[in-house]
């Protein structure tokens, strides 16, 4: 498996966490595992209850063990079929006894893209662009 | 032919560093830090120096650098001393670790699930 972290290269990036993965399979395939609710669920560790829509909040029990007893909240921000998918919500949402909704959100993106022949990764230029700031920014999360 | 091979790229925001990296995208305030990095811990007085910035300005920033703990203040007589305060940061980079760490689990789960 290929992952690269940001560490490794030019520039590092201490706001954010980057990964860059190679999947042996077709881009429909990827993108039916990350953008299907009960998809993304059986590999993250979450059973969602109902479909993935832009602008939708659903819901879900984790089934990751020791922290199965967790509920979380995704509001999904954005859908390009094939290539992009993002969603927000508060991953160390870890104590059932707070309300973790007025605490600012993190923002996670899935880019997609095919590498032609499976040779060379072609580059990617990541721009910082707005996702920083896009982030609320606030009190610090109390996980 | 369908390409059989696929690239993921994941990125994850997380809010907990957003403050601190808000205070430091400033020029101004990052020639603070600079100065307190090289000179050690300096008053209000001799940060404004040379700076073409009134000194409540100066203060202003010093202020917002110290919301966030980057720096902090000592009283020494009349005046407020600042000095680098490096453990947020810190703090801010464990927090990064633990969080990239659960990302590589789920992307190898990932993996593992597309690729069976």
């Amino acid at each position: 498996m290929t992952v690269q972290t940001q560490k490794a290269q030019d520039r590092p990036s201490t706001d954010r966490i980057e990964r860059r993965i190679e999947l042996r399979a077709s881009r429909a395939r990827v993108w039916r595992a990350i953008a299907n609710a009960t998809e993304f669920g059986a590999w993250f560790g979450i059973k969602l209850e109902g479909a993935f829509a832009a602008g939708a909040t659903i819901r879900g029990r984790l089934t990751i063990p020791n922290y199965d007893h967790l509920t979380l909240e995704m509001q999904v921000e954005r859908i390009e079929p094939e290539r992009y998918f993002s969603y927000r919500w508060h991953p160390y949402a870890i104590d059932p006894k707070v309300d973790y909704s007025t605490e600012p959100t993190t923002l996670v993106e899935f880019h997609l893209e095919e590498i032609a022949g499976g040779g060379a990764l072609p580059s990617r230029s990541w721009s910082p662009a707005s996702t920083a700031s896009r982030s609320r920014a606030g009190r610090r999360p109390s996980a | 032919m369908s390409p059989r091979r696929a690239a993921a790229a994941l990125r994850v925001s997380p809010p907990e560093a957003a403050p601190v990296f808000a205070a430091l995208g400033d020029t101004t305030r990052l020639g603070l830090l600079g100065r307190l990095s090289a000179e050690g811990p300096l008053s209000i007085t001799r940060l404004s120096q040379g700076t073409g910035v009134t000194r409540q300005a100066i203060t202003r920033h010093l202020d917002s650098l110290g919301r966030v703990g980057l720096v902090r203040d000592v009283r020494r007589g009349r005046e407020r001393v600042f000095a680098l305060d490096l453990k947020r940061l810190e703090k801010v980079r464990q927090y990064l670790d633990h969080v990239a760490a659960q990302w590589d689990a789920a992307a190898a789960r990932l993996k593992a699930f597309v690729e069976k």
